[in-house]
């Protein structure tokens, strides 16, 4: 797989990951027809940036929904078009749904990226995904994407359009996740249990997918909101196994339905404890559906292919962020060192704060619990986050942090750039462990023949690397020691501290050999 | 550490997680149990609102730039007469106004405001927290924060709930940002709208219709008018005094009052809730044992009976020992002697905390009132002959506790 280079590509192919399961290479699919648009595009306008295409086909999304939305308005007020001033009169005609689709297209780096982080940070969760799935959990997260890149400010100067969805697209990716552990857990709820557990716009969207019509979802609505407010868990731990409710609060809910529907102006008769009875039954078998529709069994994945060597990470870069990077650069070497250690060891390594603590209490009496690492990590984001702000003030003047979102969008790309820091330092301390070790030759020659293969194809370079396997793994094994070595004198830590972590640290060398084995003659 | 929270933390770094323990439920919910609340939906958010309001606080005092020391507000003793009526709970940081809005549910897709909190221009806040608790996996998360202005430009107005509406992907996960904007950009002031003013008919009205709990609001009494009668901290107290005492009257009539027999005392048979000293004593530190022990006033005494009271304001766990020893005298009178002290490893009691003693038709006969630093606080020791039934109140603030006794003529 390549990275995409011109503009026309990067708006008409997507992302393929292939059907035999032997080959992990992903290549990039060309659709003919939005190949056609972009191209046409790009001719009448040859200077043009990749960046400026992208905020025109956002723009043509805007326009669209919000025409869509106006039409809905019975009254017709004039809407202002967010994000769409005067100076954004859209100089070519393209429809919104090949609009979406150039988006789509374009996005799919993003896709790529977030999936990849994602499989790399949330390798330790107790479920775990491969990589593909991760990818259509992206994709699923970038499409439509109107609806993703909703809160993107286009007049902000600091963050382009990818770096954006990048960080969107990571925090959906958490919440499928965080929904796919809810949907695992609905069988430790009884009905009314889970009836309750769901909030409001979950409801909804069970019952309209159990083909209730929007006429009589208000009522199913006032129904369960009734429910929810009268019949309360009479133990401390909550509503997971609530029993049904009796014939008292049935009535009651029943009572409170009727008062509620005049008040409200619905247009529908009074209920009957039966007609609640049955309304309420209806729901709960919505809630079940609801809780259960997209639920994989994840169980399956235990077995999951490991993708350890494939070369995709490195070839996305952190571009969007530039010039935060260089400021974060400096201002990491600001904080005290405790600050640096323990974030080199957080974002850099990804260890748990729990990992953490075990790992510093010896030396460092005010780091003995999660929360009081957790604290001091927030202490140091919240510093670099404020200098961070100032410099860039500093830079552009023009620019006012007048709203929180704003210094939210800096933050992503923040994290971030602490984040591929942390572990370009730690790279560069592996780099001069590997320089200085015995096995320096014998990783340049493996790094040499695959450079060869390389421009072969991969299958070969499979079996290369499975043939150098052991000598590899050797490779790794004095690897894995010295480094600890190197950081826990570094880090000031107790001898042998980093055990605990073995596996993390094991990990990360994988990682760093990777990009030596496949860049080495790069840079 | 559970593994549930350890995956949280790993999917969601920006947020803030903080641990629940059992033993934090367990306080929560005596203290919400007792009959503070007018209804079981009350009674839940007063639950919820308390554990969330408890771990956060003592995650915000930590803080160590934070400069201010935060405060709950109104105060600690008015926060049953919120959690009656409204989900969330107000702190203050100096000028800085936060509201902790906490939910049960699994799932914060949407942030609901009651419209309570956004409307009524003295309750107004800078912020909105939207807190999950999972009190199955012990845990509580910050799911992110709003500001007023936000709600005011994006949220959607919910009729049924009467609710601001605003999507997970609207809110700020990380509440650092909100340490950082306070500092980097100025905090934006909240626009109020100004609600009607009501005249003492129209409260006396208010509150006569809104006396007994509904699930929402009674079809004759408009939002406007609702939120004016809230905004009134005296008038919103009487209210939740007549709902209370409606509900405690509407619980008289259905069960028989609760009068503690004194003389099973003398068998060692104790009433649900009262123990004997010595029980009470041990599961209480130290402290209180000595203080108890060294009390020659009560060395004398035969019969020593003791019941934690839990004063309902619930935080920094105030709650007080009733203490009543008994003598039996020659004239088969029994001499009575009364005393509260503190709990829970405190040292003093809390300021204006009264103890009353009522005659069996309700008459004051004794009064005591704490002061700043009491150890604790007794009655005039008063004898009560058989047959005749007294009560005796812990007041403080909004909350009081009666509890009634009486001697049985002892047989033979």
């Amino acid at each position: 797989m390549k990275k995409r280079e011109d503009i026309i590509e990067k708006f008409s192919t997507f992302l393929s990951f292939g059907n035999s399961s032997s080959d992990l290479n992903p290549i990039w699919q060309t659709d003919p027809n939005l190949e056609r648009c972009i191209k046409s595009l790009v001719e009448s306008e040859p200077d043009a940036n990749e960046e400026f295409w992208a905020q025109y086909f956002l723009k043509v999304l805007r326009k669209a929904s919000t025409e869509e939305d106006t039409e809905t308005k019975a009254n017709g007020d004039a809407v202002n078009i967010d994000g769409l001033s005067a100076s954004t009169r859209l100089p070519f005609t393209t429809s919104s749904l090949i609009a979406g689709r150039h988006m789509s297209a374009y996005l799919q780096e993003a896709c790529l990226w977030a999936s990849q982080k994602a499989y790399q940070r949330f390798k330790y969760l107790r479920h775990k995904y491969p990589l593909e799935e991760y990818f259509q959990i992206a994709n699923a997260a970038a499409n439509p994407p109107g609806k993703l890149l909703k809160n993107f400010n286009v007049e902000y100067p600091l963050t382009n359009i990818e770096g954006y969805a990048k960080t969107a697209i990571i925090r959906l990716i958490s919440n499928t996740i965080y929904q796919h552990d809810i949907e695992a857990k609905r069988g430790k709820f009884s009905d009314y249990g889970l009836l309750k557990d769901l909030n409001a716009k979950e409801l909804r969207e069970a019952l309209l997918s159990k083909g209730i019509n929007h006429k009589k979802l208000n009522s199913y609505c006032l129904v369960w909101r009734c429910l929810d407010k009268i019949y309360q868990p009479t133990r401390s731990q909550g509503s997971r196994s609530l029993e049904p409710p009796n014939q008292q609060h049935i009535q009651e809910i029943a009572h409170c339905y009727n008062q509620q529907i005049n008040k409200l102006d619905f247009p529908t008769a009074p209920v009957s404890s039966e007609k609640v009875q049955s309304m309420l039954s209806t729901c709960v078998r919505a809630a079940r559906d609801y809780r259960t529709k997209r639920f994989l069994s994840l169980e399956e994945y235990d077995n999951i292919f490991d993708p350890t060597l494939t070369p995709w990470d490195t070839l996305i870069q952190e571009e969007a962020w530039k010039q935060v990077n260089s400021i974060i650069c400096k201002l990491f070497a600001s904080i005290p060192e405790t600050g640096q250690i323990m974030l080199k060891l957080w974002q850099g390594l990804s260890l748990t704060q729990t990992e953490i603590a075990t790992i510093l209490r010896a030396n460092y009496p005010d780091l003995q619990k999660q929360y009081q690492v957790a604290r001091q990590l927030s202490r140091y984001n919240q510093s670099i986050l404020k200098d961070l702000v100032k410099e860039l003030k500093k830079v552009h003047p023009d620019i006012c942090f007048h709203n929180e979102k704003d210094i939210e969008n800096i933050k992503d790309a923040m994290n971030e750039c602490i984040r591929s820091h942390c572990q370009k330092l730690l790279y560069s301390t592996l780099d001069i462990i590997g320089e200085k070790s015995p096995e320096q030759d014998k990783l340049l020659a493996i790094s040499h023949e695959i450079q060869i293969l390389g421009k072969q194809n991969y299958q070969q370079i499979s079996i290369f690397l499975s043939e150098a396997s052991s000598v590899l793994s050797q490779v790794k094994q004095n690897l894995i020691i010295s480094f600890k070595n190197e950081l826990e004198k570094n880090m000031n830590l107790e001898q042998n501290s980093l055990e605990i972590v073995n596996q993390k640290i094991s990990e990360f060398i994988e990682e760093w050999l990777k990009s030596k084995l496949y860049f080495a003659k790069q840079g | 550490m559970k593994s549930e929270m350890n995956d949280l933390m790993v999917l969601y770094p920006d947020k803030l997680w903080l641990d629940l323990s059992d033993q934090e439920q367990q306080t929560a919910w005596q203290i919400s149990a007792q009959n503070h609340y007018s209804n079981p939906a009350a009674r839940w958010n007063a639950y919820l609102n308390c554990l969330c309001l408890n771990a956060f606080l003592d995650w915000l005092k930590e803080e160590p730039d934070l400069g201010e020391t935060p405060k709950v507000w109104p105060s600690d003793y008015q926060l049953p007469s919120i959690w009656e009526f409204v989900n969330g709970t107000c702190l203050t940081v100096g000028e800085l106004r936060l509201v902790l809005i906490p939910s049960d549910k699994s799932n914060l897709t949407e942030f609901r405001i009651p419209q309570e909190w956004v409307d009524i221009p003295n309750w107004v806040a800078n912020y909105y927290l939207a807190v999950q608790i999972n009190l199955e996996e012990n845990w509580i998360g910050v799911w992110g924060y709003t500001t007023h202005q936000q709600i005011r430009e994006k949220a959607k107005y919910d009729l049924m709930d009467r609710t601001y509406l605003l999507d997970e992907e609207d809110l700020i996960a990380d509440i650092n940002v909100m340490w950082v904007a306070r500092e980097v950009c100025s905090v934006q002031k909240p626009e109020l709208k100004m609600l009607p003013e009501l005249s003492s008919v129209q409260i006396e009205k208010l509150l006569k219709q809104l006396d007994q709990w509904t699930p929402d609001l009674p079809e004759n009494v408009s939002e406007q008018e609702w939120m004016a009668l809230l905004a009134l901290d005296k008038k919103r107290q009487d209210l939740y005094q007549k709902r209370l005492a409606k509900h405690k009257g509407n619980l008289v009539a259905y069960s028989q009052p609760l009068v503690n027999n004194l003389s099973k005392w003398f068998q060692n048979v104790f009433e649900a809730g009262w123990h004997s000293f010595d029980t009470l004593v041990s599961s209480q530190q130290n402290t209180l044992a000595v203080q108890f022990r060294s009390d020659a006033t009560l060395n004398e005494v035969r019969v020593k009976g003791a019941k934690l009271i839990d004063l309902g304001m619930q935080l920094r766990n105030t709650a007080v020992v009733l203490l009543i020893g008994l003598t039996s005298e020659i004239d088969e009178k029994v001499s009575i002697r009364v005393q509260l002290h503190p709990a829970n490893e405190e040292v003093y009691l809390p300021p204006d905390l009264k103890l009353l003693l009522l005659s069996g038709s309700g008459n004051i006969l004794q009064e005591v009132q704490s002061r700043s630093h009491d150890n604790f606080i007794q009655l005039k020791k008063f004898k009560s002959p058989p047959g005749k039934s007294f009560s005796l109140q812990v007041t403080l603030g909004d909350i009081s506790i009666k509890e009634d006794f009486m001697l049985e003529k002892l047989v033979g």
